[in-house]
């Protein structure tokens, strides 16, 4: 299964604000141990069970 | 997009990670999601209660504050705001155990009518994906908006 394709960057796509209150208070959690591993064993069994037709095409235009 | 009664929340400018404090009868906690790129335009949701005095996430913990409708409420608002700035991303969720991945299902289908216009759910049933059906168990989930609902 491959998961290449064209990525989206937040710039590249947003047109519109979320409606959370925006702060640097909110500590960036990519490192963090517990999401890495949550992310690694999503992205394992999606290896392992593929993806649904319909999301391996790029996203919506 | 879920107008009840929801806690505020917080993000930063990545708009990947996000924050609010449930409140009930156990105290104030804190609680973070993390929305981590696992393929193209495919998202992780990662959801835990975070220790403030050590920095550990855990999603074991069963807080019984009282408010677990509120949090599901809180969270189904995340991840419409974050689907809002992440256009035409997937959200891949799975709950840390079979119950807490029921729990998620059942918040899916308490709103089912409010989320099926909106965005396309597949659930993941014996390694298969299928359309999410409500009364169905699933083992985990992928949801996307419509392409009428990309603005």
């Amino acid at each position: 299964m491959s998961l290449k394709g064209k990525n989206i960057s937040k710039k590249e796509t947003s047109s519109k604000k979320s409606s959370a209150i925006v702060t640097d208070s909110v500590g960036n959690y990519e490192k963090h141990p517990f999401f890495v591993k949550k992310a690694t064993a999503a992205k394992a069994l999606l290896l392992q069970v593929g993806l649904p037709k319909q999301f391996t095409k790029k996203a919506h235009a | 997009m879920f107008s009840e009664d929801k806690y505020l929340y917080k993000t930063n400018s990545s708009f990947l990670d996000y924050g609010f404090e449930s409140k009930g009868p156990k105290g104030k906690i804190k609680k973070v999601a993390r929305f981590s790129e696992i393929g193209v335009n495919i998202y992780n949701f990662g959801f835990g209660d975070l220790n403030e005095m050590t920095g550990e996430i855990s999603d074991t913990i069963v807080s019984n504050n009282g408010d677990g409708d509120k949090v599901l409420l809180t969270v189904a608002n995340i991840i419409y705001d974050f689907t809002d700035v992440y256009i035409g991303v997937a959200v891949f969720i799975q709950g840390t155990s079979p119950s807490r991945t029921r729990r998620y299902q059942m918040g899916i289908n308490k709103h089912w009518s409010q989320i099926i216009p909106i965005f396309e759910v597949l659930g993941l049933k014996n390694d298969k994906w299928e359309q999410f059906r409500p009364g169905e168990n699933y083992e985990a989930f992928l949801g996307r908006r419509k392409a009428s609902f990309l603005f």
